[in-house]
């Protein structure tokens, strides 16, 4: 018994870091946005390969127009202050699902932030993005998922 | 003299079935493809009544995909080999292509307010399933998809599409 819950105390340990919250990704300056993987999920699911790159696109500028980061890959950001620290972070996202077209589509991403000189992972997060009544396009799952990772961003900063 | 009647008549209407039917058969049964790809259809301009959006071409393709996989017809549909269906030694690959010959964008703000089929949506499909070994077309069909409902957006006859390709799969198999 004992040894179960210094097993479960141990997991949560290892678990903590990721759970973040304010002040996790402040220590960088620099995020590299990033890895799309866009493989089918077990039911055969997947975004088109097409909207990967337009994707990206509307990530980085989720992130970059809340001006937290001195620099967004290469694109440095003027009206940041404060302190650049060097540190660079990675942002990768997975798609796990897309419902495909229906009324209200869904897309869902697992989305990790990496530190890129460690490889430690920094923030893991799941993102759903679904649409409720009348937002019927797949457009707009797509910038919902987009705001959701800015969200994130500006959560733990 | 009224039963000869109704039986002329059944039987005008049985040849007539049976014409369609036949009509409506591939010329090989799709169970003898193991493997679907599906092409990005052509949009050509200037044809239909109002431009269909080119993004919306991968969006297709890929909703078809999806659906064709929900049936298990095929081992594999595009990049995706399903478990369920057994791998044959040798794979016969269907293509599936289409031209967009009619484009309605019809309006969401109509189809909200005013209802009963106004400002409705619409996207029809010349497709062509055709065997990729020969080059040969085996079957071609006239899909489409529709949009009435309040609140949807346009992009929601796709899945009108979608459905249908993977019902005339299910009925050709």
């Amino acid at each position: 018994m004992r040894a179960l819950i210094i097993g479960v105390l141990l997991v949560l340990a290892s678990v903590a870091p990721l759970a973040a919250g304010p002040g996790t990704l402040r220590p960088f300056s620099t995020i590299e946005v990033m890895e799309i993987e866009n493989k089918r999920n077990a039911q055969g699911k997947k975004l088109p390969d097409e909207w990967v790159p337009r994707l990206r696109e509307q990530i980085r500028y989720a992130v970059g127009s809340q001006h937290l980061f001195h620099r967004v890959e290469d694109q440095v950001d003027a009206v940041v202050k404060g302190e650049d620290t060097g540190r660079t972070i990675r942002l990768q996202v997975r798609i796990t699902d897309f419902s495909g077209v229906q009324t209200q589509p869904t897309i869902k991403a697992a989305v990790v932030f990496l530190d890129k000189a460690t490889g430690e992972k920094i923030l893991e997060h799941n993102v759903d993005a679904r649409l409720y009544f009348d937002q019927g396009a797949t457009t707009s799952a797509l910038i919902k998922l987009t705001n959701k990772v800015g969200d994130l961003v500006k959560n733990n900063w | 003299m009224k039963v000869r009647t109704f039986a002329a008549i059944a039987g005008i209407l049985a040849t007539a079935t049976a014409v369609t039917a036949g009509a409506e058969k591939p010329k090989v049964p799709f169970r003898n493809f193991s493997a679907l790809e599906v092409e990005n259809f052509q949009n050509p301009k200037y044809q239909t009544k109002a431009p269909m959006p080119d993004d919306w071409l991968p969006l297709i393709r890929e909703d078809i995909t999806q659906r064709v996989i929900a049936t298990h017809r095929f081992q594999r549909v595009m990049d995706f080999e399903d478990p369920k269906v057994t791998k044959p030694d040798t794979e016969r690959v269907l293509v599936l292509r289409g031209t967009v010959v009619e484009f309605t964008h019809g309006s969401q703000a109509a189809r909200f307010l005013v209802g009963m089929g106004a400002g409705a949506g619409k996207i029809v499909v010349n497709c062509e399933f055709v065997d990729k070994a020969t080059g040969d077309v085996v079957f071609t069909r006239k899909v489409d998809g529709k949009v009435i409902g309040t609140g949807q957006s346009t992009e929601g006859a796709i899945k009108g599409i979608s459905k249908e390709i993977a019902g005339v799969i299910n009925s050709s198999w």
